[in-house]
């Protein structure tokens, strides 16, 4: 099956997330070419303001993918993943809408057909053929580390990937177990960060992003992972404001890397504003910061 | 009255009349992690729209507020998809002109600007776009702007799509074929939200 792989706009600006999604790739020597000229899915903002053109966005994207003779696209981002997937459920229900996407779309010379399945990126490092690549590469099984998995919202909401359920996903655990992690029992794994909002009601997201990450350290987790940028960034960033001690958040690839035996460079690690110096220590004991009630 | 007016809108929108199944259990409001920052939770504002107070409705800031996390969507025992409607209530309400001066209507006209010129994100441009409408914010975030660029994680530099004016183009078209008369036929209009009434 040919598959070709979507950034997304904010891939670039995660922390270590492209560098570790590419590093890995290659040396897993799995090729997954890029969307050619890809553009913006339109996430929440287009569906809040402009409808069709919020339809049109990533039917563009999925045109483009077929035209490449894909019939999976795969994406690194929960808002792409569950944009494109709205998208597609949408367009296969109304055959109007869709020709009228597809008018939009003939200014530029593409055309929909909806035959392209759109899969999230980790959902792609599940898939058996797949993950037998690189179950056999595992060189420092992570045993010494306890994880929380952070899903997010979009992963499995409005639409699961078909296995998962919608606030209790188990994917990314079997996951981390197959790395070798303790996993902890998350219960916060699906709880909204706030998402885009984190700019605009910070005053109302910051209590999220804490209960998340304290769920996480009662718990017993050294890091929280993540399959999503803006998951990422926000339970990452505004920790300095929550007074709470530092809890890392790295993704889902950059743990794979380390178990191949990679460096932290090339896995981006270095971009981390928590750091994540636990996983540098196999084997040694390592102090979780202090709890602060 | 304009209010039953807008009442019989969303009622004859294919899928707007799904907030007729709304029993009022409240499971929408209790899972919203946004609702404590909202003037209503979602079970009050479709008790204010299936009341016809749309003045009120659209005057909240609640369906602005909105993360979209689905849990309500998800959680919903009628199976309404609240989520999409919050979307919905945002087209019309800018389609209105109840403008609200509100931070979330100025980044998704921040992010939708930079879209349509460049035709991806960059998170730069869409903050310069949006901190022009919200000054305040900038002296909040400059420190985290400085520590984002320093780590390479925020980059100045734009990447365009090949051909913006063909980009452009094609969204032009899509707006146009928008305005050319309402839902068609069959169409759930209020796109996402079809289901039959129970």
């Amino acid at each position: 099956m040919k598959t070709v792989f979507y950034p997304g706009c904010t891939l670039k600006s995660a922390a270590g997330y492209q560098e570790s999604i590419e590093a890995v790739l290659e040396a897993l020597e799995i090729s997954l070419p890029e969307v050619e000229d890809w553009t913006c899915c339109g996430a929440t903002a287009y569906f809040s303001l402009d409808e069709m053109a919020a339809l049109v966005l990533p039917a563009r994207v999925m045109a483009i993918a077929e035209e490449m003779g894909a019939q999976q696209v795969v994406t690194p981002c929960n808002a792409c993943y569950a944009t494109l997937r709205k998208a597609r459920a949408i367009l296969a229900d109304e055959e109007e809408l869709k020709s009228r996407v597809n008018q939009a779309l003939a200014v530029g010379n593409k055309l929909y057909r909806g035959r392209v399945q759109v899969r999230h990126l980790l959902d792609f490092f599940m898939e058996p053929q797949v993950r037998q690549v690189w179950k056999t590469r595992i060189r420092r099984p992570l045993d010494h580390l306890s994880l929380a998995p952070y899903y997010g919202c979009q992963y499995t909401r409005p639409q699961t990937n078909g296995e998962d359920h919608p606030e209790r996903p188990r994917t990314l655990d079997l996951f981390l177990e197959e790395l070798g992690a303790r996993v902890v029992d998350f219960t916060a794994k699906t709880y909204c960060c706030g998402a885009a909002q984190m700019v605009t009601h910070e005053e109302a997201c910051l209590p999220l992003v804490k209960r998340i990450l304290l769920n996480a350290r009662q718990k017993g987790a050294q890091a929280v992972v993540a399959i999503c940028p803006l998951c990422q960034f926000n339970l990452e960033v505004p920790q300095a404001k929550l007074d709470m001690g530092s809890m890392p958040v790295v993704y889902f690839t950059q743990l794979l890397g380390l178990a191949m035996g990679m460096d932290e460079r090339v896995l981006g690690l270095k971009k981390l504003l928590v750091p994540f110096k636990v996983a540098l220590h196999s084997g040694v004991p390592t102090k979780t910061p202090d709890f602060v009630g | 009255m304009e209010a039953r007016g807008l009442l019989k809108e969303l009622l004859e929108m294919p899928g707007g009349d799904q907030i007729l199944k709304c029993i009022q259990c409240g499971t929408c409001t209790g899972s919203c992690p946004m609702a404590q920052a909202m003037d209503y939770g979602p079970r009050r504002l479709f008790a204010m729209a299936k009341g016809g107070d749309f003045h009120e409705v659209f005057k909240a800031n609640t369906y602005w507020i909105c993360a979209s996390c689905y849990f309500c969507t998800v959680r919903c025992p009628r199976g309404i998809k609240i989520t999409d409607i919050m979307y919905a209530l945002k087209r019309m309400a800018v389609a209105r002109g109840y403008a609200p001066r509100e931070r979330s209507v100025y980044i998704y006209q921040a992010f939708k600007e930079t879209v349509e010129e460049y035709g991806r994100l960059s998170e730069a441009k869409m903050m310069q776009k949006y901190l022009k409408k919200s000054p305040l914010d900038a002296v909040k975030n400059a420190s985290l702007g400085l520590k984002l660029l320093l780590k390479r994680r925020m980059e100045l530099k734009v990447r365009p799509v090949k051909d913006p004016a063909a980009f452009k183009a094609m969204l032009t078209k899509a707006r146009e074929l928008a305005r050319e008369g309402e839902a068609p036929a069959g169409s759930s209009g209020l796109c996402g939200i079809k289901g039959d009434i129970l």
